[in-house]
């Protein structure tokens, strides 16, 4: 229980892709990456994790940078921080959902430093497991958020643990259908966006698929979704330095009001971010009206589930997705 | 507006220690490195509530670089103010998750935190609760071996005037726990009131009766309470204890520590990143680092940590309370019957049983001035941290369930809320209560509450703006609210200090700590004034227990008073003294002469203080300090005399290095000073809640004090503002909140507390004002009022969100999940 206080550790520069990975492969469980360090460090400063070695990506200039893509679509470097995407041109042009929702991320501070493919890989924010309690997901046998205090957790695809992904640019990116490149001591491989994600279902202890070799190296937005109309929110109980109750990214593309296309993500209401695929459904092919818009958000969540203290999630849900169907704009 | 005639007071300066903050050369304890330090960590309960079967400490005493180990056995108990249970600063019987068991000192940081992680526990799990109301309910664990309360009763004398003592702790045997405020509840431990209540209650028309729970809160200062203590070989200490005050520690500590004498230990408490009154006298930590640095006679610093200030400081506990208002057809409330239960926390509930409720009766008593009155409280402990002091404790919490109640007042008799407010709040001459000393019922001397509320209204436009009161754009709904405050600022008994050198520079020393409210520059700006000294010539001491006169804690919003009073009287003596050198050097009379602009003169007869500084040497005798005037007879080291007229020992050393070498002219406060005055504050909000999300957003914001003559503008616009934004982040964000399963809390951080950041109030601002009018009795007419905005914007935010949802809640903060589930209940004006 001693606090503010790191162990003892060899900081490591990586000075390439195949370094950082031969070093992880290297020093298996007794290894970590940092990049932005904004995640990482707290479990680090609360002893909750005691790595031995922390290989640091931040030299590596092949993880930055912001390219155009055949197909007219956007290659991210995953080490850009989260202000550079925010101020991005071609994402505030093409793309805008996603620079609004980089620019909610945290606080100035915290963007400034953070990445966006740490926003990405960041671990739970449930109370529980990031104070050190011996709950599933730290390795123990039993949900404490359960049966006590869950107002920020899940209320739907959830099963023995309940956080919530507490993402913003996953969101936004997974309306855009990003894809993403990965390396590791296995070689390459690529996935869409979506697929990264892992629900406590399939591997309770993580929330992502990297394993213990692999670094995120790209993001890929592609051409289809630039320009298209796009809304973003996110409810958070402070209007700085907060993760979402519930947050949505619309991506809609239209003609004469009537939708063609639509992808509708949300977070905070599941263990991995949700792809609110009834309500997509539901629009689709139909004009955006008043009515519409409602009808499609009580297709929402057609699985919650909400725990003792966050029912409240599956109306600010349901609001959220008839406002992202009337307001999306180009 | 300055006063007439004023050269300093109603003026923005820079305040003394401005600079150095903004530059970083101010030193905090953390920021202190000295030869030979030790570092300090503790060994902490893993379990809110337990028994210690066994400890082993050799594993840590027998690692390379550890010079200390303690224990539970190795530190007395202490009493941390009228608490009536005494708090170990390390305790067998942890009652709280993160309190210490043990401790260790060693060569540094790193080696100590290993040293406290090899001390082997065995600990006996107890039962815990985190509810005060669990705490009351036989059904439930016990949160103390000792008991569920604390054992503080009143013990009345013959005029019904009662003091405090140790009696019976109570539980309740026969109460509904089913609902918020149990139903036919036990015994209280203090009770109060006056009038004729059956016949009040036939006299009213309206009567309100609602349950509420006012929730817990972090207080999360800026600088965890870090602490770095020296018990030297040769008997003397130094302590920075990271506290708000500064002679009242030098005082007390040493009241702990048998072989401790006043005379040696000094206490440096200059800087202090916030304390919102939790950093009151001393913390527990000073139980931690000054064994250990008596033990090893080298200096000792613990550094606090953020999630140790959730674990184990002080903080604002949650109220359950049941109140009922009984008013007249005109809106006069006749009858007014306030139950409470005070989380006391896991140590020493009797400040909340005392202090909490009384100062939380107090404010209901000033908001609606009944003509019958009865007061009922308890204050359980629970295993939660200890609950006791912050930013007007009771007042905050009370103002989020008083203000419903005018409101559903107002809506019953058909009143405007405004008028039904400014109707009942106290005005002078009204009946009021002394919080801690129950039965002192007095007269409020001077007070301006009405017209801050009426100046609130103005500038708040109040008329206009309730017309929006309940309309609709969009998802958003409006509503305004009102949110009124009082503090009670004057306290008698401490000293002034004021000297002036040879070279003609005049010192203020004061004794106060400095938590960032500048209190310490306005007492100094009011001796400058009362002496005309230009502000370049003023050399300003505080926070030095050596180096001060015996000065108030900077807490209760009380130090302008409170230490400004007795640096007034301590200038006015400085003048007289002026005048008699003057005439003695330069002939006429004394009051022939006039002190102004760093001279004293008549007519052509001039002296600057420099050269009556250098007469006033060769006279010596009361003018130096070497004679101390008769009526201020000092006290003896050590010695305390509740009012006293008697000089305290600490000022009296506080000028040793001046007597005989400059003027030396000491002030005290005494009973005869002693007055009841309050800081007011009227706060007025606009909200829009977003009926689809749970939002409030905080349209427009008015808030102004009535605290008599503003001393420093800027500084005072700044409490107001700052106030304001922490009763917002009260009233809708911050909550301390426990596992109910195992009493561990969950909100270990900032990010999870939530204090309000800079995008939650309004962008453009927040329009201050001030009634800018002298109170009667006070040091050039001022009062200090940093407290009631806090609550005022508290009270003003909550009535705002009822009357755009024409509703009212139970239980707080009103965080869009609360909002939210109350409309998809259909419990709001929202179909």
């Amino acid at each position: 229980m001693q606090d503010d206080m790191i162990r003892p550790l060899q900081h490591i520069d990586a000075n390439s892709i195949d370094h950082a990975i031969s070093l992880l492969k290297e020093h298996g469980r007794e290894a970590t990456i940092i990049a932005g360090n904004t995640d990482e460090i707290n479990w680090l400063k609360n002893r909750s994790r005691a790595p031995k070695v922390l290989i640091d990506l931040k030299p590596l200039g092949e993880l930055r940078g912001f390219s155009r893509t055949i197909g007219g679509g956007l290659a991210i470097g995953p080490l850009e921080s989260v202000t550079s995407v925010a101020e991005n041109e071609t994402i505030r042009d093409q793309y805008r959902v996603l620079s609004a929702a980089a620019q909610d991320v945290a606080s100035l501070q915290i963007r400034n430093m953070g990445t966006i493919g740490g926003n990405l890989a960041q671990d739970s924010r449930c109370w529980y497991y990031r104070g050190g309690f011996d709950c599933y997901r730290a390795g123990g046998q039993t949900c404490y958020a359960m049966t006590g205090r869950n107002s920020d957790h899940a209320v739907t695809d959830y099963s023995r643990c309940i956080t919530a992904h507490p993402s913003d640019g996953a969101v936004a990116l997974m309306a855009l259908d990003a894809e993403i490149d990965i390396r590791g001591a296995s070689g390459k491989r690529s996935e869409p966006l979506s697929d990264f994600f892992v629900g406590p279902e399939s591997n309770i202890t993580v929330m992502n698929d990297l394993d213990r070799t692999e670094i995120l190296t790209k993001i890929r937005i592609p051409g289809k979704w630039a320009g298209s109309s796009f809304y973003w929110e996110k409810i958070a109980d402070r209007q700085a330095w907060d993760f979402p109750i519930v947050n949505i990214a619309a991506a809609i593309k239209k003609s004469e009001n009537t939708v063609q296309d639509i992808r509708l993500v949300a977070n905070g209401v599941a263990p991995t971010p949700k792809r609110l695929t009834g309500a997509e459904r539901a629009i689709k092919g139909k004009k955006i009206t008043e009515v519409n818009a409602k009808e499609a958000g009580k297709k929402s969540l057609p699985n919650a589930a909400p725990l003792s203290e966050n029912k409240f999630k599956v109306p600010m849900t349901r609001n959220l997705v008839k406002r992202a169907l009337l307001n999306a704009e180009t | 507006m300055p006063p007439e005639n004023s050269k300093l007071i109603g003026r923005n300066f820079d305040p003394p220690d401005a600079r150095a903050k903004v530059t970083g050369r101010a030193r905090y304890p953390d920021d202190l490195l000295m030869d030979n330090l030790l570092h300090a960590k503790t060994v902490k309960s893993p379990y809110a509530h337990a028994k210690v079967k066994n400890i082993d400490t050799r594993p840590a005493k027998n690692m390379p670089g550890v010079k200390a180990v303690i224990t539970y056995d190795d530190v007395p108990e202490f009493e941390l103010s009228s608490g009536g249970d005494d708090q170990p600063g390390i305790d067998s019987e942890p009652r709280t998750f993160g309190y210490p068991v043990a401790a260790v000192a060693a060569e540094d940081e790193y080696t100590a935190a290993t040293a406290a992680e090899a001390v082997k526990v065995e600990y006996e799990k107890l039962g815990h609760i985190t509810e005060p109301t669990d705490a009351l309910n036989p059904n439930k664990p016990t949160p103390w071996q000792n008991g569920a309360t604390s054992q503080t009763t009143p013990d009345r004398a013959g005029d019904g005037i009662a003091g405090w003592t140790a009696g019976e702790r109570v539980r309740w045997e026969n109460a509904d726990f089913s609902k918020l405020f149990p139903g036919s509840p036990g015994k209280f431990q203090r009770e109060d009131g006056w009038g004729d209540l059956d016949a009040a209650w036939k006299e009213s028309t309206v009567t309100i009766e609602r349950s509420y729970k006012a929730h817990p809160m972090t207080v999360n200062p800026m600088e965890p309470r870090t602490i770095v203590a020296h018990w030297k070989s040769n008997g003397k200490v130094m302590l920075w204890p990271n506290t708000q005050d500064c002679s009242p520690v030098a005082h007390y500590v040493p009241t702990e520590f048998p072989d401790m004498a006043e005379k040696d230990l000094t206490v440096n408490t200059e800087y202090c990143g916030g304390g919102f009154g939790s950093k009151q006298q001393w913390n527990a930590n000073v139980m931690i680092a000054l064994p250990l640095s008596k033990k090893t006679n080298r200096p000792v610093k613990y550094r606090g940590t953020r999630r140790e200030e959730h674990w184990y400081p002080r903080a604002r506990g949650a109220y359950v309370v049941r109140v009922k208002a009984g008013f007249d057809d005109q809106g006069n409330c006749r009858a007014l019957e306030m139950d409470a239960i005070g989380d006391g926390g896991a140590y020493g509930a009797g400040d909340v049983l005392v202090k909490g409720l009384g100062i939380f009766y107090e404010s209901g008593v000033e908001l609606f001035s009944p003509d019958a009155l009865r007061l009922r409280g308890v204050a359980p402990h629970t295993n939660t941290p200890k609950k006791w002091p912050m930013r007007n404790p009771g007042t905050t919490q009370g103002a989020l369930v008083l203000s419903q109640i005018f409101r559903l007042a107002a809506k019953k008799l058909d009143m405007d809320r405004f008028e039904l407010r400014r109707k009942n709040i106290v005005t002078p001459g009204d009946r009021v209560l002394i919080p801690d000393e129950l039965g002192v019922k007095t007269e409020m001397e001077d007070v301006q509450a009405r017209p801050a509320l009426e100046q609130c209204g103005q500038l708040f436009n109040w008329q206009e703006k309730k017309s929006r009161s309940g309309t609709r754009e969009g998802s958003k709904i409006y509503g305004v609210g009102i949110g009124t405050s009082e503090a009670g600022a004057a306290w008698v008994g401490f000293d002034g200090l004021v000297i002036i050198r040879p070279d003609g520079m005049v010192e203020t020393r004061q004794a106060v700590g400095n938590l960032g409210s500048q209190s310490h520059a306005a007492i100094a700006r009011m001796v400058a004034e009362t002496l005309k000294v230009p502000w370049d010539q003023v050399v300003v001491g505080w926070g030095h227990s050596d180096k001060g006169a015996y000065s108030v804690e900077q807490d209760g919003s009380a130090t302008t008073w409170s230490a400004g009073l007795p640096g007034v009287k301590a200038a006015e003596n400085m003048k007289t003294y002026l005048r008699e050198i003057a005439a003695n050097e330069l002939g006429g009379s004394p009051d022939d002469y006039t002190v102004e602009d760093g001279a004293v003169f008549s007519g052509a007869n001039r002296m600057t203080f420099a050269e009556a500084a250098q007469a006033g040497i060769q006279l010596g005798g009361t003018y130096t300090g070497e004679e101390i005037p008769e009526r201020f007879k000092p006290l003896k080291e050590g010695e305390y005399e509740r009012y006293t007229p008697k000089l305290w020992a600490q000022t009296v050393r506080a000028a040793d290095d001046m007597i005989g070498n400059a003027l030396v002219a000491f002030g005290h406060t005494s009973e005869a000073d002693a007055t009841f005055v309050t800081g007011s504050v009227s706060t007025m909000i606009e909200v829009a809640v977003d009926i689809e999300t749970g939002k409030v957003e905080i349209e427009d914001m008015a808030t102004v004090t009535g605290c008599g003559t503003i001393i420093h503008p800027r500084g005072a616009r700044a409490q107001l503002e700052g106030g304001g934004i922490m009763g917002l982040g009260y009233a809708l964000l911050d909550h301390m909140q426990y596992d109910p399963q195992t009493g561990i809390p969950v909100t270990n951080d900032w990010y999870q507390s939530k204090s309000p950041s800079i995008f939650d109030y309004p962008l453009e601002g927040i329009q201050t004002g001030f009634v800018d009018e002298p109170l009667e009795g006070s040091p050039h007419g001022a009062v200090g009022f940093g407290e009631p905005p806090m609550s005022a914007s508290a009270a003003a935010v909550v009535d705002a969100v009822d009357d755009a949802l024409d509703t009212d809640f139970q239980t707080f903060p009103l965080r869009p999940m609360k909002i939210l589930q109350k409309i998809e209940n259909g419990e709001t004006r929202v179909k």
